[in-house]
């Protein structure tokens, strides 16, 4: 039963209501590892999240997850831009919520939940409610509430986006240390966020077809904007995404 | 402090109307049985007060029982309508319909049916807050968060359990306020279930008060009604805003 841990998307295709989403998208994570998916909005990064994590049906194609066909049961944690926390429940009773709703809530999972809260900083919020903590404490017991899950793969689908610059970085640093064990597939669309968390980088572009990876210096995450290998490779992808997704500026001509 | 000021107002503005009444019955000669003056009113609450009470009682169980059993079915099939499309489909349209029926012209057929005892009261209130409740019901399901559909779903969670510990209370704040809503309407259901044939009642009272031209002891039992409905709602819309206490931006319907 030990498959080692990966995740193969193969040819995939999804169409919503007859609107190409996603088009013959392939690529391959073997190991486990921090993996970010790059691309601008709107080119269906969340889509390909939601596929894999099986909440949308896919038309064509397939996704390996540990050798095994997606999606059912769920092989995967996904954590969401937008704060998905119930305000009805305590911090501790939200990081435990997957336990809830599979009726499978012991001592031991309390104490497992709490102890994901100390790692995230937030123990004694744990009898506070969501709407008493602030957008970067909420998406931290989001990130508690993932981890608790214990699945192999997880699903970050531009997690701290709606953060401010600070806590966004403090908060991909603490990801990264508690996700080291797992797969994990980020999307984003920030090529410093990438730059600085990843193991392996992703460019999905309106094209789809096969991912593009970038190759990445042997300098070990996080790594500094400063490097001046990560200034040139910023530049790279920035323009690597501006050939696929030129803006258009004479809208007035 | 800022509480007791807005009693102190409240009772200022209450004050006020009711010598403004008074002025204008003095002032103008109004006749007493067309207009009873306050003091008047006042007097007929104070005279008939064990009747009133009597009275009062048997319109305010009526009240509550309706209030219950019209909440409760109507909850249940907001909730089964949202949960099951195929009964939606069939029966959203019937109730739709249903409700171009005067549920006030039931009222002599519920009599007939059931008596003049409080069982065809009871089935007034709960038929008049039934379809606002169940339709709030409906209307908060369907507008459930998608995000946590799919947070139940990455979850495995069971059915059951996501509808009790997510789904309904996602929908408590729009069942709340169909609650309302029905805590508004509940007495206009017994009071015109009264009016249509029953041996008591405050309806009852207003009814053989009027004929016999007593509009003092009819303003009195009016009066008693609205104390009544306004001592209901608030009692509801308390207890709503400690159970639904996550809902922070929460417009306080204080009457």
């Amino acid at each position: 039963m030990t498959h080692p841990l990966s995740v193969h998307v193969d040819n995939i295709s999804l169409h919503i209501n007859n609107t190409p989403i996603l088009s013959d998208l392939s690529f391959s994570v073997p190991s486990p590892k921090f993996v970010a998916i790059l691309g601008p909005s709107g080119v269906g990064k969340s889509s390909l999240l939601h596929t894999i994590s099986g909440t949308l049906p896919f038309q064509k194609g397939s996704i390996l997850i540990n050798q095994r066909l997606s999606p059912s049961p769920p092989l995967a944690a996904l954590l969401t831009q937008h704060h998905t926390l119930l305000p009805w429940f305590d911090i501790l009773n939200n990081v435990m919520i997957g336990f809830r709703l599979r009726g499978k809530i012991s001592p031991d999972v309390r104490q497992q939940a709490s102890q994901l809260l100390e790692k995230v900083g937030l123990l004694h919020h744990a009898s506070s409610y969501p709407h008493a903590l602030s957008g970067g404490m909420q998406q931290r017991v989001m990130l508690a509430r993932t981890l608790l899950e214990h699945q192999k793969l997880v699903l970050l689908d531009e997690p701290f986006s709606a953060l401010d610059a600070i806590t966004r970085h403090q908060i991909g640093l603490t990801a990264r240390e508690l996700l080291q064990d797992r797969l994990t597939l980020m999307v984003t669309h920030d090529p410093l966020e990438a730059l600085r968390l990843a193991d392996q980088i992703l460019i999905m572009t309106k094209n789809h077809g096969p991912l593009v990876e970038i190759t990445l210096p042997n300098i070990p995450p996080p790594r500094p904007h400063s490097h001046p290998e990560i200034i040139s490779l910023h530049e790279q992808i920035l323009q690597h995404l501006l050939h696929h997704h030129p803006i258009s500026l004479n809208a007035h001509a | 402090m800022s509480s007791l000021k807005s009693l102190l107002s409240r009772s200022l503005v209450a004050i006020s109307l009711i010598l403004l009444w008074q002025l204008t019955v003095s002032l103008a000669k109004i006749e007493p049985f067309i207009i009873p003056p306050p003091l008047l009113v006042a007097k007929a609450l104070f005279l008939n007060a064990s009747l009133l009470l009597h009275h009062t009682l048997f319109t305010l169980t009526e009240i509550i029982v309706g209030l219950l059993i019209g909440f409760t079915i109507g909850t249940l099939f907001g909730i089964i309508l949202a949960s099951y499309s195929h009964i939606q489909r069939l029966l959203l349209p019937i109730l739709v319909i249903s409700q171009a029926i005067p549920v006030f012209a039931l009222a002599p057929i519920l009599v007939v049916w059931l008596g003049y005892g409080m069982a065809s009261k009871i089935t007034m209130a709960a038929l008049i807050i039934f379809f606002p409740v169940a339709s709030a019901t409906h209307d908060g399901l369907q507008a459930y968060p998608h995000a946590l559909h799919n947070l139940c779903n990455t979850m495995s969670a069971n059915p059951l359990r996501a509808l009790i510990f997510v789904k309904i209370p996602a929908c408590l704040p729009s069942i709340a306020s169909g609650a309302r809503i029905a805590t508004a309407t509940a007495p206009i259901g017994a009071i015109v279930g009264e009016w249509v044939g029953s041996a008591q009642g405050l309806g009852f009272i207003m009814l053989h008060a009027n004929a016999r031209m007593h509009t003092d002891l009819m303003f009195a039992a009016l009066f008693i009604l609205v104390l009544l409905a306004l001592a209901l709602y608030a009692l509801v819309n308390n207890l709503l805003t400690k159970i639904i206490f996550w809902q922070t931006s929460n417009p306080k319907h204080k009457p």
